[in-house]
């Protein structure tokens, strides 16, 4: 229980340090808000979307991978801390894997690290035959797969229209300074890329451990209980104001001529993509999407340069992902069966 | 590995050439600046070598220093690197530009070719090829200035991504630095003339040198007139 809670809190604090502080290191960067606003607006609305919209993507991560609310028509001959041991193996793998990615500067994403643990999770039960390779939601996977593959393409299109949109209809035209303006409204887009940030990767952190509080019957009833979304939103919190502000701060620092209206534009796109995906429950990575729409920006002619090459480096880490966390996973959750359930 | 525990979306905003492009500028106008000075200093009534020798010094050094920034701007547009404007014809103002520098350099080396006035030296230039001289260059000391400032808004013309008013303020420049080089060319021929006119006192090898040394201070100004057109030309086709 107490490995389960340290392992929930760590991905919870990694995505608040790292992934949140990207999405916040571009306010800081155009030098609307200051770092210690930013942090304090941020915590504010993640905590919103975590509690108030996060319920949709954490259950298709606690249930839409592996049949686990079907586990009383299954062959489920094992122990009742079977469902806590894999999801501590998936959290774990999907946490191994972010720390060691992070240490070399890959941008992989918490989430497809965590698909990938609950998979290996649901691989080892299949090898251990305890339930058949079908009855793993390969058609979730594959929407979830293409998701992570058209949501980045989706923040560029977005981002591309709507910098066109703003570049053509404003700025091509204006006499006087405008960023002006885009400042105020940068401020509610931080607001609400928080928020879209918060409904979506707050998954990550309490998917697999609301899974593991059920399977130790610690949790009653259908629904995630509320607090633990809480409980989720004030880990990504902890993480954002423990180490995010570095993050933040080396991410803003370098961005220099991220203006309002070029990070309005990129941040409104990403918001609004992330926050689609957690209404149609897919667990996406807010900072491809990210990439995806400042790509945009920059195509549309917002940017003095971007980079492509990123574009690989982003393909890598989604085919690296998914296989090195389910194979983590699937071998710590068959050593815990080794080790444990004799 | 980093040893930064950090994953960041710093690496998709890549490496802008904008403002290195006006750093590099801003070392041609210094060159031009201390080439005024070696004129200054050359034609002077009592001629100071030693002064022009230690301008010229300095003049490599921008030379050194713009060419660092150039290559800084090379490896920063990649295949992979999106920029709003052709970075074909990008580098290729890039290179005129470079000729600014190139150009100072080349005419402080000729310049220190020969003597005049100085003890041990050939005897005095005349008053009007004197002033001729000081005259040219103080018009490409003028030229190149106006020219940098063209580059100056560059940045600020990207930044507005290409906005109206932005596009009027910089395109009015161009024609200025255009004027200005149409003036250099009329001094040039000038002095030239003023030069053949006295081929009895100069001999064949002063007036190679001093002809030759026009055309190295004019080239200057030729040069950021090139560099101005491809910049309008890059900032019409972007």
């Amino acid at each position: 229980m107490g490995a389960l809670g340290i392992a929930g809190l760590y991905m919870a604090w990694n995505i608040g340090a790292n992934d949140l502080a990207n999405a916040m290191g571009t306010v800081v960067g155009t030098g609307v808000l200051s770092i210690r606003k930013v942090i304090f607006l941020a915590a504010l609305f993640e905590f919103l979307g975590a509690v108030f919209f996060g319920r949709r993507v954490t259950e298709t991560l606690a249930k839409g991978i592996v049949p686990i609310d079907r586990s009383g028509e299954l062959d489920f001959a094992l122990p009742s801390h079977t469902l806590a041991f894999g999801m501590l193996a998936a959290i774990l793998a999907a946490g191994f894997w972010v720390t060691f990615a992070t240490l070399y500067s890959l941008p992989v994403s918490t989430s497809h690290a965590s698909v990938g643990g609950i998979l290996g999770f649901g691989l080892a039960l299949a090898f251990r035959g305890v339930i058949p390779y079908s009855l793993i939601h390969w058609d979730v996977l594959i929407r979830i797969g293409a998701s992570w593959l058209f949501s980045p393409l989706l923040g560029a299109i977005f981002g591309y229209g709507l910098f066109l949109l703003i570049r053509t209809l404003i700025l091509y035209r204006s006499e006087a300074d405008v960023e002006k303006y885009f400042a105020n409204l940068l401020i509610i887009t931080a607001c609400y890329l928080s928020f879209a940030h918060g409904s979506n990767d707050v998954a990550g952190a309490i998917g697999p451990l609301s899974v593991a509080l059920r399977g130790l019957g610690l949790l009653r009833g259908e629904e995630i209980p509320a607090w633990l979304f809480m409980l989720g939103g004030l880990g990504m919190i902890f993480g954002l104001s423990s180490w995010g502000y570095r993050v933040i701060e080396t991410v803003g620092s370098k961005i220099t001529e991220l203006t309002p209206s070029r990070g309005f534009a990129a941040q409104f796109a990403t918001a609004s993509v992330v926050l689609l995906h957690s209404y149609i429950s897919i667990p996406i990575s807010t900072t491809h999407i990210l990439v995806g729409s400042v790509i945009g920006v920059g195509l549309a002619g917002g940017l003095s340069a971007v980079d492509l090459s990123v574009i690989w480096k982003i393909i890598f880490s989604w085919i690296v992902t998914v296989p090195v966390a389910a194979l983590t996973s699937a071998l710590l959750f068959l050593g815990f069966l080794e080790g444990f359930w004799v | 590995m980093t040893g930064k525990y950090v994953r960041s979306v710093i690496e998709v905003f890549g490496r802008p050439p904008f403002l290195p492009l006006e750093e590099h500028s801003k070392k041609a106008l210094l060159a031009t600046e201390k080439l005024n000075a070696a004129l200054k200093a050359y034609f002077a009534k009592e001629p100071s070598l030693e002064v022009v020798e230690r301008l010229g010094a300095e003049i490599n050094g921008l030379e050194q220093e713009a060419d660092y920034i150039k290559q800084q701007i090379r490896t920063g547009l990649s295949s992979s690197v999106k920029i709003p404007l052709d970075p074909k014809l990008l580098l290729d103002f890039l290179t005129e530009q470079d000729c600014i520098v190139n150009g100072a350099r080349n005419a402080v080396y000729w310049m220190k070719l020969r003597e005049y006035g100085t003890p041990g030296g050939l005897p005095p230039l005349s008053l009007e090829i004197r002033k001729g001289f000081l005259k040219l260059g103080a018009k490409v000391s003028k030229s190149i200035e106006t020219y940098h400032s063209l580059i100056k808004k560059l940045y600020r013309l990207v930044a507005t991504s290409f906005s109206k008013p932005q596009l009027k303020a910089t395109f009015a420049l161009v024609p200025e630095v255009y004027r200005l080089e149409q003036e250099v060319d009329i001094l040039e021929s000038k002095l030239m003339k003023l030069i053949f006119k006295e081929e009895q006192n100069l001999h064949g090898a002063g007036v190679k040198h001093l002809t030759e040394l026009v055309e190295l201070i004019g080239e200057l100004a030729d040069r950021a007139s090139k560099a101005a057109d491809t910049l309008q030309t890059m900032v019409i086709r972007r």
